[in-house]
């Protein structure tokens, strides 16, 4: 039996006065990966900020590793190997490639492994090796993506947490984005996965939960919600 | 090999002003001497302001303050008897430093309110910490006046002659010179180092630092405590230049000339700031006196002028003119290259 990376328990938060979140609970097991599903505006970023402690939470517990982590500022989790890829190809933009990189490696424990990240992501994304020099706000859309996910790779990850990777990429890049996912799933490596794309993501999933206006509605194995009929036309809109 | 050549360009232009910045007092009426001195103290003014808010992306309102800060501190330890009979009177004892031990003094305790004030503002992200360094003037020259015994209200108050950087204003010059150079140049480390490393990523996106493991808060704070130290040095270095100390030194004024410089030479490049702060404030101070009511019809005065500049550079040079003719400098080989084909 495989531990747990990440355990969530009745987590709530929101924004001001405005709750988004009514008591979540979810678990991550190490070496798999599990994928929240859920329509626009459900929550799951706000899940995601909250677990990196972006914004605060109002209520519950997080745990890692059997550690409470619920209170720790982000920039502690990420030293302890909880990394996120935000929303929206988060990138330095005034940075060029290869510094991108570098701050990906930020934390202690992954600058002491910098050249063998390095090598692990130039031979997932060898474009990203010809475009060291070149700003990374000039980058296309879908290498800013690569850079992205690369750059999260670089802080040698306990958990990886990857919010809409695939968001806004032509379907060719798309596809590339999930076989990338599926590789470093079959490296081990645990990773969190908030996708809008159903199909893909449960093709791929160990694990899903499905959220609807900040509360999980459904989880199961991603073979079970992909067979269920009436899951799929109640939360995810197929 | 443009990369090189841009850098070959930058050793050669700053060889050159090396060159003439130290050959100039021969040149130059007295006078003259003495505003391009100042103007080096400017200088360490808008190249401090550029390291918060050009390389740290936090918008800095009241830098003149932490110039202010810096200068009465100085001003105070080299003329404790201006405590004498106020609340403070027991600070009348203190015996004065020698005037650089009190000029660095006046970078430290400058420094020590940045810390204060940026532990409690820099927690916060967002308007916050523009809003209050915004209000820091007002409070400041308040309180100048509130407690014009020591600060001596409105004049200000001297230092006296006994205490000036140099005896004539080609000492001055050159003090004024080696400050700025010396002060630059530990500021250049430090973007250049990983700290300013760190202070690009939180300039570019604080949440995104913060996930990859950067305590935002801590070099938000340290950039604005290096920010307010120079600013302190500048100040209280301006004050054994003109043996004065007043507020009207630290006003709104001298804000929106930092602002004007900064943003002209191009904000977060360390090299812009040092030429529009150059340029800015010999035009203002020298090349456009006397401009003021110049015409009764069109109502242009050197503000104007420096608006207007501002406004060109903005449309024409966004990223400012540092970065603008760095991009000139880049293109220049292609052209050359294309020539020597087609000829
Ligand atoms: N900064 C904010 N301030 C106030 N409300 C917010 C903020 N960010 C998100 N919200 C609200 O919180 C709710 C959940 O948003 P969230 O971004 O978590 O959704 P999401 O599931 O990630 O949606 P999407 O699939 O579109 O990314 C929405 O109603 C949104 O309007
Ligand atoms: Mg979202």
């Amino acid at each position: 039996m495989r531990g747990k990376a990440i355990e969530v328990e009745n987590l709530e938060s929101g924004y001001g006065e405005v709750k988004i979140l009514w008591g979540l609970n979810l678990d991550v097991v190490e070496g798999q990966l599990t994928t929240i599903l859920g329509s626009n505006g459900s929550g799951k970023t706000t899940f995601l900020r909250t677990l990196m402690g972006i914004i605060k939470p109002w209520d519950g517990k997080i745990i890692f590793k059997g550690e409470d982590v619920t209170n720790l500022s982000t920039y502690s989790k990420a030293e302890k190997g909880i990394i996120m890829v935000p929303e929206g190809r988060m990138i330095f933009p005034e940075m060029n490639v290869y510094e991108n990189l570098e701050m990906g490696a930020y934390t202690k424990r992954a600058r002491e492994k910098f050249e063998d990240s390095l090598d692990f992501v130039i031979s997932l994304f060898p474009r990203l090796k010809e475009r060291f020099n070149q700003k990374a706000g000039t980058l296309s859309g879908g290498e800013q993506q690569m850079l992205a996910i690369a750059r999260g790779l670089m802080s040698r990850p306990e958990v990886l947490i990857l919010d809409e990777p695939s968001l806004g990429l032509a379907p060719k890049l798309v596809l590339e984005v999930f076989e990338t996912i599926k590789k470093l799933k079959d490296e081990g490596l645990t990773m969190l996965l908030v996708e809008q794309n159903v199909h893909l993501s449960l093709a791929i999933t160990d694990y899903a939960y499905v959220i609807s206006e900040g509360r999980i509605k459904i989880q199961g194995t991603g073979e079970e919600l992909s067979k269920s009929d009436e899951i799929r036309k109640a939360y995810l809109g197929l | 090999m443009r990369l090189k050549m841009v850098k070959d360009i930058r050793y050669l232009s700053l060889g050159i002003l090396l060159i003439v910045s130290l050959t100039l007092p021969f040149f130059l009426p007295d006078a003259y001497v003495y505003l391009v001195g100042m103007t080096f103290l400017f200088i360490i003014m808008v190249v401090s302001w550029d390291i918060i808010v050009g390389y740290t992306g936090q918008v800095n309102l009241g830098h003149t303050v932490f110039v202010g800060i810096g200068a009465y501190t100085t001003a105070l330890l080299q003329v404790p008897s201006r405590f004498e009979g106020t609340f403070l009177h027991f600070l009348s004892a203190i015996p004065s430093p020698p005037i650089y031990i009190s000029i660095i003094m006046g970078g430290v305790v400058s420094a020590f309110f940045g810390f204060i004030i940026g532990v409690i503002t820099l927690r916060l992200r967002g308007y916050y910490f523009a809003l209050v360094t915004a209000v820091l003037p007002l409070v400041f020259i308040q309180l100048l006046y509130v407690w014009s015994d020591i600060f001596g209200g409105e004049e200000g108050f001297s230092v006296g002659l006994e205490r000036a950087l140099a005896v004539d204003s080609i000492g001055k010059y050159y003090i004024a010179f080696f400050t700025m150079v010396l002060s630059v140049l530990i500021m250049y480390l430090i973007v250049r180092s990983s700290i300013g490393y760190k202070f690009r990523a939180i300039r570019d996106d604080e949440t995104l630092a913060e996930s990859v493991g950067i305590d935002t808060v801590k070099y938000k704070v340290l950039s604005f405590v290096i920010s307010s130290f120079f600013a302190g040095i500048a100040g209280a270095c301006v004050v054994h230049y003109r043996i004065t100390v007043g507020p009207s030194m630290f006003d709104i004024p001298l804000m929106l000339l930092i602002i004007l410089s900064a943003v002209i030479g191009g904000l977060g490049t360390l090299f812009g700031p040092i030429i529009g702060g150059f340029v800015i404030y010999l035009m203002k101070n020298w090349w456009l006196k006397g401009m003021v009511g110049l015409s009764d019809v069109v109502p242009i005065n050197d503000e104007v002028i420096l608006y207007i500049i501002l406004i060109v550079v903005a449309i024409l040079a966004p990223e400012g003119i540092w970065v603008y003719s760095r991009k000139i400098i880049e293109k220049l080989p292609i052209k050359f290259l294309k020539k020597a084909k087609t000829t």
